[in-house]
């Protein structure tokens, strides 16, 4: 499906996907920055930053009451990559024209905050305000420092690194904590100030409003923002690594936990911008993309060695991660159990009631991601980046032209590349270890 | 019974649904609405707070983590039949299910073949299936499950708050259980439990999506057993001192920095849905004021970088307890937990709550309600535990924005006494 894209500015397009069963009206701003190790930790701090504050709103709270006032309208900010571009994300979301018992014009309301939000942060000395700069940055090091608090997260954050650490997808999104540390007030809004003058914008907008409407009412933000812009815009690539490129690295580390957690990254020789992506789409949902899946009914169902285990594809860099918390003496059964079931995909062992089950699990999802704003958002700008555009609806239907071959071919071209393994030592399971934890917490 | 049937409008958000009273005794509520997928959930009242009932008078115990444990064995079929879930996968439908203290619920949602989906739902739900040899291998499957949470902080600091705020009642129960109480669980307890509680008058289901209420009838008047005995249990519960179980508490796991967890008793309860639905209404406008990124306790103590953004409150009501839970990250966790005294204690003596902040937290309210009837799925959800709860989610509304101001200060002067509060601290493990 194509979408008119409209320039509303320099660097700066938007789109706009109409729907008109929605309560709210949703816009996302994405601004991509370059990928440079080091500056990271700055791209994260920049939305904290501009939450702080702004000349018309001084304070966070001057903000929140604001925007509750109208209506518990919602500006998000966070970093993320997409790929190897790393990219600064502003979603917008407050309610639509008719739902609001004065009619009030609630989005552009919106939008005009956020256009001071990022205009005119507020600052010191004509830079961010040293105590905002420092508060925000404790925050971010308390955000770094929390990823070991969610157990599976951190692991599949480890194999990030260690799989990527030769590579640009392997900057970590909020820098580390050295990086965070080091920043200071001018050098952060040196950057701030970069992007906004290099980094391209993209907008999705999603919504009863018409294309014309919402580019008339985002027209001031853009005026604004384009006196500030010039060439060169920023155009990161994703470079892409098609087959592991060594024989597979194996990282061991323990961990004070009860469960061990097994990540297994891959590459896949396949991405979003080749074209026929849905074939290995299909692929992960056959192998671990639900619970009707191969991983699923032999690893958990039949072999009972885990809770959660699934299979989950990047498309813009071309991985396959596999996640699963085990025992820690059930390593070798798993890794082993994972292999076979890649190996059956691979050499066709596929029932026709699995493929159909898989395909009809798939394109369940895609139809899924129509209903909502934020997910439709999503799923064209992931689209656009790689120079697609189809629908949910048009790959649901390319699904649906899939053979086992196809599948077959996806698993082939699998190499497995790196695994971490989060060894838990307090499982009780290793060592003939008494489980003390257990006792104590079942009082 | 008859089968009754009533439309239920409200014209201030324009929605309606249709409710059904079904002659086999379950509340049936059907949302039609023009999305791609549709989603379902049948919900039965019982959780894990039910370890101890009674069955014709009779009483009886079950091990921690019984509901959780059948929740999960339900979807199992005999052998030469596909499970549930395999089941479902074939229409193209994916099934899920959860069990919270209260309440256990199956779950599909479905872009095609939705009523056979919900043919399968009403299906399963009633032919339970346990052999010795299927729930022995569940077994290995939920230890890892409570392995995961167990490694979990924000688990063990929930737990411990609940736990320092009630002396006896069950919502101090893991609701998985732990490994060694699951150990018990055979499939004569999976039975018992089942057909104490698994009856149609005990159920609730609801629809949100592309099944019209005929659609949604026809398939209950098919599917749902009409030969059952009559639903006999009752829930049991010791009775629970006012008073908190611990004032403070502290605790250890492994992670990067404290975490403050500030309970407060509530015992105003009742059996009531109204008289309960009125009350918590009340208390969630008045923590939105309290507590909310925009109140002056929140900007407080993030602008002296006491706490990070990490900083949340919630509101549990249930007809036999209920609390609210503050928690926050912060590197003072003691710090916080005074302040958050100090300032509760001082907004219950100056009754401080402007009438701009009373407006802009209906504003918020309003949005809220709004919004959850955007998608199918929030609106089946809504819909489940108003009704599961003996109440219905558009009086909820209204009962939401009847709220006045001298609503607030009454539940501030009786939430906010200190003897309600407990204090619970998790602190990073040094490793």
């Amino acid at each position: 499906m194509t979408f008119k894209a409209i320039v509303c500015g320099k660097a700066a397009v938007l789109y706009t996907i109409p729907k008109d069963n929605l309560k709210t009206d949703y816009l996302s701003v994405v601004f991509t920055l370059p990928p440079i190790r080091g500056k990271t930790a700055e791209y994260a701090l920049i939305p904290a930053l501009l939450a702080c504050g702004s000349e018309k709103y001084p304070t966070h709270g001057d903000f929140s009451r604001q925007l509750d006032t109208l209506y518990n309208a919602g500006i998000g900010c966070r970093t993320g990559k997409s790929g190897e571009r790393y990219q600064i994300v502003f979603q917008l979301r407050c309610l639509e024209t008719q739902c609001v018992p004065g009619g009030e014009d609630l989005f552009s309301e919106t939008v005009a905050v956020f256009a001071d939000m990022l205009l005119h942060p507020a600052l010191e000395n004509g830079v961010f305000r040293t105590t905002y700069v420092e508060r925000e940055k404790k925050n971010l090091c308390d955000a770094i420092r929390s990823d070991i608090n969610n157990k599976a997260g951190y692991a599949l954050k480890r194999l990030d690194c260690e799989m990527f650490r030769e590579e640009t997808y392997g900057i970590p999104v909020r820098g580390t904590l050295e990086e965070a540390s080091a920043i200071t007030p001018a050098a952060l809004y040196d950057t701030y100030r970069d992007m906004l003058a290099h980094a391209p914008v993209t907008c999705h907008y999603v919504g009863k409003l018409s294309a014309e409407s919402v580019a008339e009412k985002l027209r001031p933000l853009f005026a604004e923002l384009d006196a500030l812009r010039c060439a060169p815009y920023y155009a990161p690539e994703t470079e892409v690594v098609r087959q592991a490129q060594h024989p597979v690295r194996v990282i061991r580390e323990e961990q004070p936990t009860r469960q061990s957690r097994l990540c297994i990254g891959y590459r896949t020789g396949a991405v979003l911008a080749d074209g026929d992506y849905y074939k290995f789409a299909l692929f992960n949902e056959l192998l671990g993309g639900s619970a009707s899946s191969k991983l699923f009914l032999d690893v958990r169902e039949a072999r009972g060695l885990c809770y959660d285990i699934s299979s989950f594809p990047e498309g813009q860099k071309g991985i396959l991660y596999i996640s699963c918390g085990i025992s820690a003496d059930a390593y070798d059964e798993a890794k082993a159990a994972i292999d076979a079931q890649i190996a059956a995909i691979r050499d066709g062992d596929i029932s026709d009631a699995e493929f159909s089950a898989a395909k009809k699990s798939l394109c369940a999802g895609y139809r899924e991601i129509e209903d909502g704003a934020s997910s439709l958002a999503a799923w064209y700008a992931n689209r656009r980046q790689a120079g697609i555009d189809t629908s949910p609806a048009e790959t649901a239907a390319q699904v649906m032209t899939c053979t086992k071959e196809d599948v077959a071919a996806c698993a082939a071209r699998l190499t497995e590349d790196t695994v971490f393994f989060m060894c838990g030592t307090q499982s009780g399971d290793a060592d003939g270890e008494e489980d003390t934890e257990a006792d104590e917490y079942g009082d | 019974m008859n089968t009754e049937i009533e439309t239920l409008y409200h014209d201030g958000i324009r929605e309606s649904y249709t409710r059904i009273r079904h002659k086999s005794g379950m509340t049936v509520c059907v949302m039609p609405k023009e999305t791609a997928v549709t989603y379902a959930s049948l919900g039965v009242l019982c959780g894990a707070v039910d370890n101890c009932f009674t069955v014709n008078g009779e009483r009886m115990t079950v091990p921690d983590g019984t509901a959780h444990f059948l929740e999960h064995k339900l979807f199992a079929a005999g052998e030469d039949e596909a499970d549930a879930i395999a089941r479902f996968a074939e229409l193209g439908a994916n099934a899920d299910a959860y069990t919270t203290p209260d309440m256990t619920a199956y779950l599909f949602s479905a872009a095609e073949n939705e009523r056979a989906a919900l043919e399968i739902l009403l299906d399963f739900v009633f032919r339970p299936y346990f052999t010795e040899e299927n729930v022995e291998r569940e077994r290995a499957i939920i230890a890892q499950e409570i392995r995961m949470y167990d490694d979990a902080p924000s688990q063990r600091g929930y737990y411990n708050a609940v736990e320092s705020l009630y002396h006896t009642h069950p919502i101090r129960v893991n609701v998985g259980g732990t490994e060694e109480s699951i150990r018990d669980i055979t499939p004569d307890v999976l039975y018992t439990f089942y057909r104490a509680f698994y009856h149609p008058v005990n159920m609730v289901l609801t629809v949100a999506g592309n099944l019209s209420p005929d659609d949604v009838l026809a398939v209950c008047d098919a599917c749902i057993p009409h030969d059952l005995p009559p639903f006999v249990t009752e829930r049991m519960f010791e009775k629970e001192p006012d008073t908190v179980f611990r004032r403070e508490y502290s605790d250890t796991a492994q992670m990067s920095s404290p975490v403050l967890y500030f309970g407060v008793k509530d015992t105003e309860l009742s059996s009531d849905w109204t008289a309960r639905e009125t009350h918590a209404a009340a208390v969630d406008i008045l923590n939105d004021i309290l507590f909310c990124k925009s109140s002056p306790l929140y900007t407080d103590l993030y602008d002296r970088g006491l706490i990070n953004g990490k900083f949340g409150f919630e509101y549990e009501l249930a007809a036999t307890y209920a609390y609210v839970l503050i928690t926050a990250e912060t590197d003072e966790p003691e710090t916080v937990a005074k302040e958050i005294r100090q300032h509760l204690s001082e907004r219950v003596r100056l009754h401080d709550i402007t009438d701009e902040q009373f407006e802009r937290c209906r504003r918020v309210m309003y949005a809220s309600a709004v919004t959850a009837f955007e998608s199918a799925e929030d609106m089946m959800s809504e819909c489940l535990d108003a009704a599961i709860d003996g109440g219905e989610m558009f009086s909820a509304l209204d009962i939401m924005m009847a709220v006045t101001k001298d609503d607030l200060f009454r539940v501030l002067d009786r939430l906010y006494t200190p003897e309600r509060y407990a204090v619970s601290i998790l602190y990073p493990e040094r490793i």
